[in-house]
């Protein structure tokens, strides 16, 4: 099983404190620091209030990479809810409550790539479009904004934009795609390759239909 | 590292801009929310323990009163009374020991410790073990007393009409292995009773409760099959001088 770099966390982190901000911006800031701790192993009990506190601090994270696997709203639904569902199920089972994050983002993770390996139709791709394009191209990310990276990150190709959601965003390698995702290495370096090729076409098109 | 994967890793959350359905949360709880509770079902689980046990502790009751100790007392009884009317004081003492019945309850002794109650005990460890990771505070000790009354009822009714039986053919220490087992599953259960006092009453646990009552009552119905068939090989070959030594199980 994969363990998350550290990456993934501290990207991870100024969601929660932003929303735990938010939650708590009418009383005193300064909490305890293992409060999300203690919210963690109340919830663990079944404390119901507890849980949608996790759920509020976690949902949209969550949500966010579910809507990205899957392309869909539906069926990021779907996972979000299953993963939460089986979390709070299972949480017994967590032994480190600060870890939870982690944990509950590998569960949502692993859900859809489930559903992905149950929907996903791998396409066969020409040779060329497997030859890397990272070291041939300009930055051109830098200036859009990530709104629109997040649209077409959804809108690209089932496949293709499993593959890139879990080697950009999730940090996982080829090698885990693939055995994850039950592909060859070489089908999960230019899935990533064409997504990366698609995505910079598309966002190119829009950027400048939209001046 | 690739160079736009590394501007996303580091922009992740600004990524996170579509925000879950309104009622996800509510669906979320709703099938989070459990059909019947946990007490109604470790109540119903026990309900349900409580009546095949009785059911089963009936029917061998009734089992038993057909070929009873009463009755092979009696036959032991009137062959010793034969055979003192035969006008011999002292016949040979019945060596059935070493005998087909030493066979059967050697084969009976290992049944029961290969069996459900070795297997058992070792299996109802390991539950311990997964049980302790999911810790529980205390709590509803009503229904453990429920389980407890009923049980130990019909184990101290046994015990009664062991200690009751006379045994013609060994010793207590003849049964002793059955004693150990009888011994051993009296720990476990206080085993089972000190986790439930720790970490709360929870479904394995109940379970594992009930195994222990019912490896004891099975030990128990063992016991008294074996005793029983130990006192019919005196009946059997009592000679009609034969004057059996009366034992009693120290248990």
């Amino acid at each position: 099983m994969r363990l998350f770099a550290f990456p993934t966390f501290s990207a991870f982190t100024p969601l929660i404190n932003g929303v735990f901000v938010t939650l708590n911006c009418n009383q005193d800031l300064r909490q305890p620091p293992n409060i999300h701790e203690s919210t963690v192993v109340s919830a663990g009990r079944g404390d119901r209030d507890a849980q949608a506190d996790l759920y509020r601090y976690y949902g949209t994270a969550m949500y966010n990479i579910c809507i990205r696997m899957t392309g869909n709203a539906s069926d990021a639904q779907d996972m979000l809810q299953d993963a939460f569902i089986d979390a709070f199920r299972h949480l017994g089972q967590l032994k480190q409550p600060g870890a939870f994050g982690g944990w509950l983002r590998r569960i949502t993770i692993n859900k859809c790539i489930q559903f992905s390996k149950n929907h996903v139709r791998w396409s066969s791709l020409d040779q060329d479009e497997e030859t890397p394009v990272a070291d041939q191209e300009s930055a051109w990310w830098l200036n859009v904004p990530l709104a629109l990276v997040q649209e077409e990150i959804k809108n690209l190709p089932g496949g293709c934009r499993e593959v890139f959601v879990l080697f950009a965003l999730e940090d996982f390698g080829h090698k885990e795609i693939a055995r994850d995702l039950g592909v060859s290495e070489s089908t999960s370096k230019s899935q990533y390759q064409r997504a990366r090729k698609l995505l910079r076409e598309r966002i190119t098109k829009k950027v400048h239909l939209d001046g | 590292m690739d160079k736009l994967k590394e501007y996303l890793l580091s922009h992740q959350a600004e990524l996170d801009v579509d925000p879950p359905a309104n009622d996800s949360w509510e669906n979320i709880a709703s099938k989070l929310r459990p059909g019947p509770g946990f007490s109604r079902r470790v109540i119903g689980y026990a309900a349900a323990a409580c009546v095949i046990a009785l059911a089963g502790a009936g029917l061998w009751m009734v089992m038993q009163g057909k070929k009873g100790s009463a009755d092979i007392a009696k036959h032991v009884t009137e062959g010793v009374e034969k055979g003192a009317a035969n006008g011999v004081a002292h016949g040979p003492k019945v060596d059935v020991g070493q005998g087909p019945a030493k066979g059967v309850a050697e084969e009976a002794a290992g049944a029961v410790a290969q069996g459900p109650a070795k297997g058992g005990a070792e299996e109802a460890g390991g539950r311990r073990h997964k049980a302790r990771a999911r810790r529980r505070p205390a709590e509803r000790p009503d229904e453990i007393e429920a389980i407890d009354k009923s049980y130990s009822s019909l184990i101290d009714y046994q015990l009664k009409k062991l200690r009751a039986t006379p045994l013609y053919a060994e010793d207590g220490h003849y049964f002793s292995f059955y004693t150990e087992q009888f011994k051993q599953m009296d720990r476990d259960e206080q085993q089972v009773r000190n986790d439930i006092k720790t970490y709360g009453l929870t479904g394995e646990f109940l379970e594992q409760l009930i195994n222990v009552y019912q490896q004891k009552l099975n030990v128990l119905k063992n016991l008294q099959t074996e005793i029983n068939k130990m006192n019919n090989k005196v009946r059997e070959k009592q000679s009609p001088s034969g004057k059996a030594e009366v034992h009693y199980l120290n248990i």
